[in-house]
């Protein structure tokens, strides 16, 4: 688009504004689109990587969390004593099944993920 | 704007070479912006880049209420004067003895018309330009070199179309006084 020749009435600013027309443009050094493209796919696939860790490390929290349960319990269980609340067998069992729901989740995304960038 | 969004699209589905070619259609301008507005190679190149990643990580949230590069030249000029505002540098403020460097005081009018003549007056140009402040300087750098109309300059720096006006005024002045035996003013 042409300026607007009203916005530059002075007519001394002719010579001005041809000298700023012909000066240099700088220009970004070859490659820089080619570099930034790579960087943004490598930055999608880190965060890819960041996004699969999640249900993996949920299911070793979970199965953590359901083995310390069942070991602390254990002992009140074996000797018959209501020491624990009487729920906490069925905490136990929902955490060692959410371990196995997050396990596959994990492994789903592993196995579904778009090809991976060559590094 | 087709050609916007089909761009914008092909880069949002992940399209192999869909980015790089939107900055490279955009980044003669981006470039040109953010080198004249901090006057750092080097600063440039990593504010440049800063801006499009912020153009790639915003691109879904562009909603075609304006070209492609307008909205990107306004992400250009937000981060150049972000940086600016960090290093504490004044983004307007006029200083007229700025450039009143000796260099730029050439009284001989021969040189003017000597072979180099072309050459020095970009040279002193440059310096000239140089020595105003980061936001007029975006302002000539955005109306002379890249001849952008004052409407899109206004959305790209969210300025008043009036400042810019204004501004694009007393730069001129300001250049045209330091300049005039180079240019061979005639007044």
């Amino acid at each position: 688009m042409t300026p607007d020749p009203d916005d530059c009435p002075d007519p001394r600013d002719a010579r001005l504004v041809a000298a700023l027309r012909r000066l240099d443009r700088p220009a970004p050094p070859a490659m820089f689109a080619q570099d930034l493209e790579r960087l943004v796919r490598l930055r999608a696939a880190a965060a890819d990587d960041g996004a699969r860790a999640v249900p993996l490390a949920l299911a070793i929290l979970f199965a953590l969390l359901a083995a310390a349960l069942v070991a602390f319990a254990w002992p009140a269980w074996r000797d018959g004593l209501p020491a624990l609340p009487s729920l906490a067998p069925g905490v136990a069992f929902a955490l060692a099944l959410l371990a196995a729901l997050a396990g596959p989740a994990h492994w789903r995304a592993l196995t579904s993920a778009s090809p991976r960038e060559p590094r | 704007m087709t050609d916007d969004r089909t761009l914008v699209a092909a880069v949002l589905a992940h399209e192999r070479g869909a980015f790089a070619r939107l900055v490279e259609m955009h980044q003669g301008l981006v470039w040109h912006l953010v080198q004249r507005m901090v006057n750092d190679a080097e600063d440039t190149r990593e504010l440049c880049q800063e801006a499009f990643l912020r153009v790639h990580q915003r691109l879904a949230q562009f909603r075609f209420d304006a070209a492609l590069r307008t909205w990107i030249g306004q992400i250009a000029f937000s981060v150049a004067a972000r940086h600016l505002r960090r290093k504490r540098l004044p983004l307007v403020a006029y200083d007229e003895s700025a450039g009143d460097d000796p260099a730029l005081q050439v009284r001989d009018p021969v040189d003017v018309e000597a072979r180099h003549a072309d050459a020095q007056a970009t040279h002193h140009l440059e310096a000239a330009l140089a020595a105003l402040p980061p936001v007029p300087r975006a302002l000539v750098t955005l109306y002379h070199a890249e001849e952008l109309g004052i409407p899109e300059i206004a959305r790209i720096t969210g300025l008043p179309e009036g400042t810019i006006k204004s501004h694009l005024f007393r730069t001129r002045k300001l250049l045209r006084d330091r300049l005039a035996p180079l240019l061979g003013d005639p007044a």
